[in-house]
């Protein structure tokens, strides 16, 4: 690309870039329809890659399983099944291990979360190697609970656990860890929490900091003895179904905010399933044309499952907490109808492959997304359609940066939005720590407090009203319309939205790209559109109104109420009955599993995605349209002097006579005073 | 009475035929060997647990090699990976080449060059003699002009490289100039360069010195494949082409006066055995292979050979 010099001596702007800049008004439609087909192609399984092991040493599927105690298994579920009431099963489990002469201990746990008030014991043991150096470990996770097939879970681990002690080639121990995950609907999620209250312990998080220790969410008994690092976590359970006769294992791989797992791991386990035991896999709880050929299935069914599951659903499974420290975890439902001998074979063949890892899981990908078991698309190729869904905002973004000049300002709003949103967040995630999601104002110092308190006055108020009572109000639409915007400060403003939605899009689809993806094609239109320039003052009051109805929530709202099969791990079904209890329910779970989990659906709604909805307003709104003007007149005129000009040659700093004027080369200073006179006139 | 006459006239009449007729025509078959002793070199290049089968692949040759006769003394084994003490072997101190085989691992078996000492350096050191003075004699490799010698290499290896620890190369030329140095002090009589590894017919191609012939499991664009899984172990046991290298002395090279020659070894696994074209040099060997016992390298028959000459030893000899 030839470089030309400008009148001052500078470098012009390229003409390429002119190019596009015509191409602005058509660019969303065009980055839709590229962003449609090459999605279409990407996620296409016929087009993705074919799983492979990267990690040579894993060696999945080349043992002969040796376990041989089914009767171990039988004897101690009949143990299990007829446990007194006065006994726990915690107590059970350690009488086992006991039995076993093997260590064994029990952890207390308590969330400090006022609005997340759980409580249980764990129950972890260790089976440890006899020849190995104990610097590593392979973290085996089992739920508590009463239901039959979380009995027999724990017994055939219990029977496996005799097993693996009496073996000469563990390379790392094993941590076998029993969570309390209580009796409730939620028995998953808060098993979730008991993991991540062992983990937290285990990793010695709580050491690193004092600060961390003052903002623990779990109290927890401390772990008695250690073992080495984790090198990976299996979580297992009976979720498993059979079709006639045809076992379907179900694995879950999704983690909190978008992480996966190492995918050598999720394919030693498909391989080891269809090797070895000819079952097949579901994943995200979908069948598809591997584990069912004779039914049609759309190819892309998967794809958007495993992207939508990643968006939203915070806590997938059990394994869903072990990605926050470092450990490559995932769930695998064993079929129901395996018997003792098959399924804790199973688990040993994994534990097998496991063994073979050299340290740690150097290789394969942690960024991918699952077609069906043997196909998947790598981060490399599925960012691709993330990069054409913002092209418009960015070419807007230069657009405006073109009509800025010396007399712009930098709005002061930008700032105290974001800090207010900053507030927001801080508040509500204070209040459901440390009140509750119910609480009351009062007159005493910190002003809130739990109902009941010193001080009270008026009523209690649930967190979650006053939270979309606050961020419901079109707050931006009220500030922009009684304190407009400067007109010269408009274009910053413009840039700042367009930039702010593209590099949070960007960021978000480097880490989760499912939410970055869907985040794109739903706000990227309406940045677009609402950033735009307007023609007429009444235009612009028309569209300022459409977006104070396109609130963040009311937009997931209506998505969630549309696509109720991708989210119901997300919002409970029963929560659909109402157009008030979707928001509700939604809210109340990001709250949740921001404090609990470390979720960063309500960050991002709060810090991000309510602040930019404000500070378009101030975009969309009637403002003054000499601003645009200017502008679009000084491109006329240039786009009327190149073709008057076409086939001279560029301008050097030699030139005698330069053309008359560059006015939208923003660099130069001489155009940006004779734009400053065109305004004075 | 009868039947000890029979044995008798039995072992009188073999001797005949050993020593005169049947023998001296085998004899005429090949051409006559100029070395007098045979030493050779075994390297499994490959560390970690999941290269069980390099670590196999060095012993099962080296077991066949210890049975043509070539003593402990002679044979340079250099084992990158303690395979045996691994905790994930199921049976510890032990290494099998065969799913029913024997161990492999004996308290018969010498490992010259151990874990972390097996690197490049120590590789192109024993070669060339360049070694560190406090290096005992039963590490270095003490050949003359008059010896015949085995390099063998196995692990993993690409175009025109070894890899060696999973973190340093042996190129093709360092191994070329190594060969080259022995050839200039007289370090060699002839040698056979065998490379078991993917692409490892690159690894002889910048060998120009005389009297080598180099084989190889694959060709330069070819990968090389395992032959057997011992689902006990978990592992992949043995290479393919040292499967049938081994194979074929085991069957075809009985004792030290098989007729077995260079081509039928060179034969002993085609494509549909290996899975891969093995790789074949004989442009810097002057003799016709087929004319070469294979015991001429692999095993050592200590050939003598009678002097008529006065030779006088001087004080450069003895001291």
């Amino acid at each position: 690309m030839a470089l030309e010099i400008a009148k001052d001596g500078g470098l012009a702007r390229p003409k390429i870039l002119e190019r596009i800049l015509r191409l602005r008004k058509i660019a969303l439609v065009l980055a839709y329809i590229g962003a449609y087909f090459c999605s279409q192609y990407l996620f296409d399984p016929v087009n993705m890659e074919v799983t492979r092991i990267s990690e040579h040493s894993l060696m999945p599927g080349l043992v002969t399983p040796k376990f041989d105690k089914s009767g171990i298994a039988i004897q101690l579920y009949r143990r299990l099944t007829a446990l007194p009431k006065s006994k726990s099963q915690q107590e059970f489990v350690m009488d086992v291990f006991s039995e076993f002469g093997l260590q064994c201990f029990t952890q207390k746990w308590r969330s400090t979360i006022a609005g997340y008030p759980k409580r249980g014991e764990n129950v972890y043991g260790f089976v440890r190697g006899q020849r190995n150096d104990g610097a590593e470990a392979q973290l085996i996770v089992v739920q508590l609970g009463h239901s039959e097939s979380a009995r027999r879970m724990i017994t055939r681990m219990l029977s496996f656990v005799d097993y693996a002690k009496d073996q000469v080639y563990w390379a790392r121990d094993f941590v076998f860890v029993f969570v309390d995950g209580g009796h409730g609907p939620d028995s998953i999620e808060q098993a979730a929490f008991a993991l991540d209250a062992f983990l937290f312990k285990y990793q010695k998080i709580e050491s690193l900091t004092s600060k961390t220790r003052r903002n623990a969410t779990v109290v927890a008994d401390e772990i008695q003895t250690q073992t080495g690092a984790l090198i990976a976590g299996v979580v297992y359970d009976l979720s498993g179904i059979s079709v006639k006769g045809q076992h379907i294992i179900n694995i879950q791989t999704n983690g909190l905010n978008g992480q996966q797992v190492n995918l050598d791991v999720f394919n030693g386990i498909v391989k080891i399933a269809d090797s070895k035991h000819h079952s097949k896999v579901a994943i995200f709880g979908t069948l598809h044309r591997h584990t069912n050929s004779y039914m049609e299935y759309s190819p892309f069914t998967v794809p958007i499952k495993a992207l939508m599951t990643q968006a939203f659903v915070s806590i997938e499974g059990i394994h869903s907490v072990m990605g926050k420290y470092g450990v490559q975890g995932l769930t695998v439902g064993l079929s129901h109808d395996y018997t003792e001998r098959q399924s804790v074979q199973f688990v040993e063949e994994v534990s097998r492959m496991l063994n073979n890892v050299l340290e740690r899981l150097h290789q394969s990908y942690f960024m991918y997304v699952l077609a069906d078991d043997m196909h998947f698309l790598s981060i490399g190729f599925y960012l691709l359609p993330t990069f054409i869904l913002i092209c418009p905002l960015l070419i807007s973004a230069y657009y405006e940066w073109l009509k800025v000049d010396s007399n712009s300002e930098i709005p002061l709003a930008v700032i105290g939005i974001h800090l207010g949103g900053y507030a927001i967040y801080l508040t509500t995630q204070w209040i459901f720590t440390n009140i509750g999601e119910v609480f009351a104002f009062s007159t005493e110092f910190p002003f809130v407090g739990p109902d009941g308190c010193n001080g009270q006055f008026g009523g209690s108020m649930d967190i979650v009203i006053i939270y979309l009572a606050v961020t419901m109000l079109p707050l931006g639409l009220y500030m922009f319309s009684i304190h407009p915007l400067r007109p010269t400060s408009i274009p910053i403003m413009r840039i700042f939205i367009l930039l702010e939605v593209s590099i949070t899009i960007l960021c978000l689809s480097l880490i989760n790209f499912g939410l970055g993806v869907f985040t794109a094609a739903i706000v990227v239109p309406i940045t677009f559109l609402m950033t735009f320039e307007s023609p007429e003052k009444t235009r612009s009051l028309y569209r300022s109104l459409v977006l104070a109805l396109l609130h963040p929530i009311t937009i997931i709202t209506v998505l969630a109420w549309q696509t109720p099969g991708y989210s119901t791990t997300f919002i409970p079904k029963k929560e659909f009955d109402t157009w008030t209890g979707v928001p509700i329910m939604f809210i109340r779970n990001m709250i949740k599993n921001d404090t609990a989990f470390g979720s960063w659906h309500f960050y991002l709604i709060t810090i991000i995605g309510w602040p930019v909805w404000n500070m378009i307003f101030s975009c969309s709104l009637p403002y003054n349209l000499a601003v645009d003007r200017v502008a679009a007149k000084d491109r006329e005129e240039r786009e009327a002097r190149e073709a008057g000009e076409s086939g001279e040659e560029a301008t050097t700093p030699e030139d005698p006579h330069p053309p008359t004027s560059v006015p939208t080369a923003k660099p130069t200073t001489s155009n940006v005073s004779k734009r400053n006179k065109r305004k004075n006139h | 009475m009868r039947h000890v006459l029979l044995i008798f006239s039995a072992i009188i009449g073999s001797q005949a035929v050993l020593n005169t007729g049947l023998q001296l025509k085998i004899d005429e078959l090949f051409d006559t060997p100029g070395h007098t002793n045979n030493w050779a070199v075994l390297v499994c290049t490959s560390k970690f647990w999941f290269n069980y089968r390099h670590v196999s692949n060095v012993l099962a040759l080296y077991h066949s090699i210890k049975r043509l006769g070539v003593p402990d003394s002679n044979i340079i084994m250099m084992l990158a990976e303690d395979v045996p003490c691994n905790s994930r072997n199921p049976r510890p101190g032990t290494v099998y080449a065969a799913r029913a085989g024997a161990n492999l691992y004996g308290s018969d078996v010498e490992v010259d060059y151990r874990g972390e000492e097996v690197t490049v350096e120590n590789f192109i050191r024993i070669l060339t003699g360049r070694h560190h003075p406090a290096t005992p004699r039963s590490k270095r490799l003490l050949t003359d002009h008059q010896s015949n010698v085995l390099i063998y290499l196995t692990g993993h290896g690409g175009d025109s490289f070894m890899k060696f620890q999973d973190s340093e190369e042996l190129t093709n030329v360092d191994l070329a100039y190594a060969v080259q140095t022995m050839f200039e002090d007289n370090r060699y009589h002839e040698m056979l360069v065998i490379a078991d590894s993917c692409r490892s017919a690159s690894m002889y191609e910048w060998i120009d010195s005389p009297n080598v012939l180099s084989l190889s499991s694959s060709l330069t664009h070819e990968e090389s494949y395992s032959y057997d899984v011992d689902t006990d172990i978990g592992v992949y046991v043995i290479d393919r082409y040292t499967h049938y290298t081994v194979n074929f002395l085991n069957k075809e090279v009985k004792a030290l006066n098989s007729s077995a020659n260079m081509q039928d070894y060179i034969d002993s696994c085609p494509a549909r055995k290996c899975l891969s074209n093995t790789g074949v040099r004989k442009d810097h060997y002057p003799k016709d292979v087929k004319r070469v016992r294979v015991t001429d390298f692999f095993g050592s028959s200590r050939i003598f050979q009678h002097l008529s000459e006065e030779i006088v030893l001087d004080d450069e000899f003895w001291a």
